[in-house]
């Protein structure tokens, strides 16, 4: 319904006194014609929308005639019929368009199926205006008598046939015979008869002339009821007339002025004259020195209304137009160039994506990463189903980029994550479901998901709520995990919603809960202990070589509480501006092991050319220690034995660090129809450990080159 | 829960009514709602910073962190 609100602001709401124009009736035609040859026959709605939209714009500032306004509402709805199957919106647009002009009709090769149905269904909903019919009218066949108080046979036959046709509600041919009776005995009651149905049949100012002359005569002629009859609908006729005032211009030459055909004499002009309701056109023309010039306007006059014209004589060759974003459209051969006018769509049956990436990370903490990946998605935007899948290869030199690889032994390991999902929509509902593991010699996780969505007042809003179940093994290598490991489940669930907050703003907001239970303490990791007296005196970043010396001997291993909940409140807003897009993120975290962090995340897109993107990038994170996190652990050995910290750690993502990221990106779209992409993006990485042993800060390059193409 | 639907009622009913017509610049493909980020990207902020969330959905762990 939100579509039906906008389309009758366009044309429905205007005030009494607007000025209309054709001027741009021929652009905005080949406008039209443009959308149907090019973007309809490729399934590509949305784009023609955009198309119909510019369209609109262009009417809205006042340069279209209603012909082709209502044209520009049959294209709109012919889009929702037929492309996006919307019946329902489809019937309202085209009510609309038979409102702004009741001889429109459906595009030609457009006016089948689905399209007509709403067309037929919009036409018996909506009378098409007034009741007139025009028919051909009988003639008087001659050889009958006239009866008594008529002094014709002939006046009293067309008499006869106006009634009928009054009767039959055929006001317009009521008024034709009424006419024809009149011409040949000029009768009052004829007169106030052809009153009636010209003021039924729109055509209030013949009306008006006969009531006018049937009140000022019928009292002579005993008509003392029909004359006050007359005179009532004369007054209340007279309020609600719509009245032209045509002014005419300083100065030409033989001006010619008509109103529907009709010539008004020039000493009529300047002042108020009355006009049917409706459509009405206004023609003008002149001369100016030798040269001929013209004027012509459509304009809907309303009921009580008063509407000024300024007559506004231009060379025929001249015209008033806009068009610089119209050639541009018009010129488009593609969605890319489209994209560079007002910004690209979706839309064909099937879509399929491939992508290949190529990623790696180093640091001076002596690690290095390389993950290939590939990923592949199928989806269908009309039916409303997709599915997709992905395989990322990690080859690391340590496990992990948080393991001091100083102090510990280098080793290469290669992790496998292969990940899957798929997910169907039911009209604005989608569901959705997703599996991923991820594999390594002494790490397995298992995890799968479900999400839902659903689009909500007129797809502005997104509500969306996601559960995903995580089942994980963690062991040491070279042992099986049926000799040692220890489980971890996790449950979570993430609540978002995302808001079209105007035409150019993507609003996405959410929670994400994450319940994890189990010991994820790792079984290589020790922690350092010092002795009580020793532990204030080491200072954050002490050498290996420091600490092996001041330590206590024991070797502790790490000791994590077995139950973790995580919560991440996160926003993202994204902007499209006329050749580049803003985003930011931001996620507020916090858990129940007292680590809080906030992060901060934007890039600036921009469309620098139709195949290049260009963007730079900044991550900001922040976060503080958990409760439980010491920069010296001490132990005490007592005669009961070894006192140690019941939870202890020396994993330093749970102490307090800041990370900044900064870096940017390319990507060139490549081959004839843009459908390639190749993409390189790379950043510096800095990390500084607040309070941590062995490391103050950290730099690292994080780099990924990505290739991908789209098939449809 | 209420306050947060309250708040979504009214910052939507703040917000300008949107036709599928006026939607090209929404449907550019950085537009997206989701993260842009790569999967490599990803992965290394999800090792390298203590906290996670906030991608809109789940998935699987790993041995890293």
């Amino acid at each position: 319904m939100g579509v039906l609100v906008v389309i009758a602001s366009w044309f429905g709401a205007r005030p009494a006194l607007a000025q209309d124009t054709s001027a741009n009736d021929a652009e905005v035609e080949v406008l039209i014609q443009s959308v149907f040859e090019a973007e309809y026959p490729k399934k590509q709605f949305v784009e023609a929308l955009e198309k119909l939209q510019l369209a609109s714009t262009v009417c809205q500032e006042g340069s279209c005639s209603a012909k082709v306004r209502a044209k520009v509402l049959v294209g709109v709805a012919t889009v929702l019929a037929g492309g996006l199957k919307q019946e329902k919106d489809a019937i309202e647009v085209f009510k609309l368009a038979i409102e702004e002009n009741p001889k429109v009709d459906l595009i030609k090769g457009f006016d089948k199926g689905p399209i007509k149905q709403a067309w037929d269904k919009a036409r018996k909903a909506k009378p098409t205006g007034p009741p007139v019919v025009d028919q051909e009218r009988k003639k008087y066949p001659g050889g009958m008598r006239a009866p008594r108080g008529w002094k014709t046979a002939e006046a009293h036959f067309y008499f006869q046939e106006a009634i009928k046709a009054q009767d039959d509600r055929a006001f317009g041919l009521c008024v034709g015979y009424a006419g024809d009776s009149i011409g040949a005995e000029d009768r009052v009651g004829t007169k106030f008869l052809r009153a009636q149905c010209a003021e039924s049949a729109g055509r209030w100012v013949q009306a008006l002339a006969d009531y006018e002359t049937v009140s000022e005569q019928g009292p002579a002629l005993g008509m003392h009821d029909t004359a006050k009859t007359a005179k009532t609908k004369l007054d209340a006729l007279r309020a609600k007339v719509p009245k032209l005032v045509l002014r005419p211009p300083a100065r030409a030459d033989n001006l010619e002025v008509s109103l529907d055909g009709e010539r008004v004499p020039n000493d009529r002009l300047g002042g108020e004259l009355w006009a049917d309701p409706g459509q009405r056109r206004i023609t003008a023309s002149g001369k100016v020195g030798d040269q001929t010039v013209t004027f012509e306007r459509d304009v809907t006059l309303e009921e009580g209304s008063t509407t000024a014209i300024d007559i506004k004589l231009v060379p025929a060759s001249s015209r008033v137009t806009d068009n610089r974003i119209l050639k541009c459209l018009e010129e488009s051969k593609s969605r890319e160039e489209l994209a560079a006018c007002i910004g690209e769509g979706t839309g064909s049956e099937i879509n399929v994506g491939v992508s290949v990436e190529l990623s790696g990370y180093i640091d001076s903490d002596n690690t290095e990463v390389i993950s290939p990946a590939v990923g592949f998605n199928v989806e269908s935007p009309t039916d409303g189903w997709g599915f997709g899948g992905s395989f990322l290869v990690d080859v690391v030199s340590t496990a992990s980029t948080d393991i001091v690889a100083s102090a510990s032994p280098r080793w290469t390991e290669v992790r496998y994550v292969p990940g899957i999902n798929g997910f169907k929509k039911f009209g604005d509902f989608k569901l959705g479901l997703g599996g991923g593991a991820s594999i390594e010699p002494d790490y397995l996780s298992i995890a799968a998901g479900i999400n839902a969505s659903v689009d909500l007042l007129d797809k502005r809003v997104t509500p969306s709520l996601a559960y995903g179940f995580g089942y994980d093994l963690q062991g040491r290598a070279g042992t099986k995990f049926s000799t040692f490991s220890t489980t971890i489940y996790q449950n979570s669930v993430d609540a978002g919603v995302s808001i079209v907050a105007d035409k150019s703003t993507v609003v996405t907001a959410g929670l994400t809960a994450i319940f994890q239970t189990g010991d994820t303490s790792k079984p290589y990791r020790y922690v350092p202990m010092f002795d009580p007296d020793i532990a204030p005196l080491v200072p954050a970043g002490l050498a290996k070589e420091e600490v092996d010396r001041v330590r206590n001997g024991e070797r502790v291993l790490e000791q994590l509480p077995t139950d973790r909940q995580r919560y991440a409140l996160y926003g993202r807003v994204a902007h499209r501006l006329e050749h580049s897009t803003f985003r930011i993120d931001e996620r507020l975290y916090y858990d129940t092991w007292g680590v809080k962090a906030s992060t901060t995340d934007s890039m600036w897109l921009f469309d620098v050319d139709p195949r290049v993107r260009l963007w730079p990038h900044l991550r900001a994170h922040v976060q503080t220690g958990a409760d439980f996190w010491q920069l010296a652990y001490t132990s005490r050995r007592t005669t009961a034995g070894l006192e140690l910290p019941n939870v202890r750690t020396g994993d330093r993502e749970l102490g307090p660090l800041l990370a900044f990221s900064g870096g940017g990106g390319v990507r060139f779209a490549l081959g004839e129809e843009k459908n390639w992409g190749l993409a390189f993006n790379a950043d510096a990485v800095y990390t500084r450990y607040l309070n941590h042993l062995f490391i103050i800060e950290r730099w690292g390059g994080f780099g990924a080159l990505v290739a991908e193409v789209d098939i449809e | 829960m209420q306050a947060a639907v309250l708040g979504i009622v009214a910052f939507t009913s703040g917000c300008a009514p949107v036709a599928p017509y006026e939607r090209g610049k929404l449907a550019h493909p950085t537009m997206s709602a989701g993260s842009l980020s790569t999967m490599g990207e990803e992965h290394l902020h999800a090792i390298s910073e203590g906290a996670t969330g906030g991608s809109g959905g789940t998935g699987s762990g790993c041995g890293c962190n």
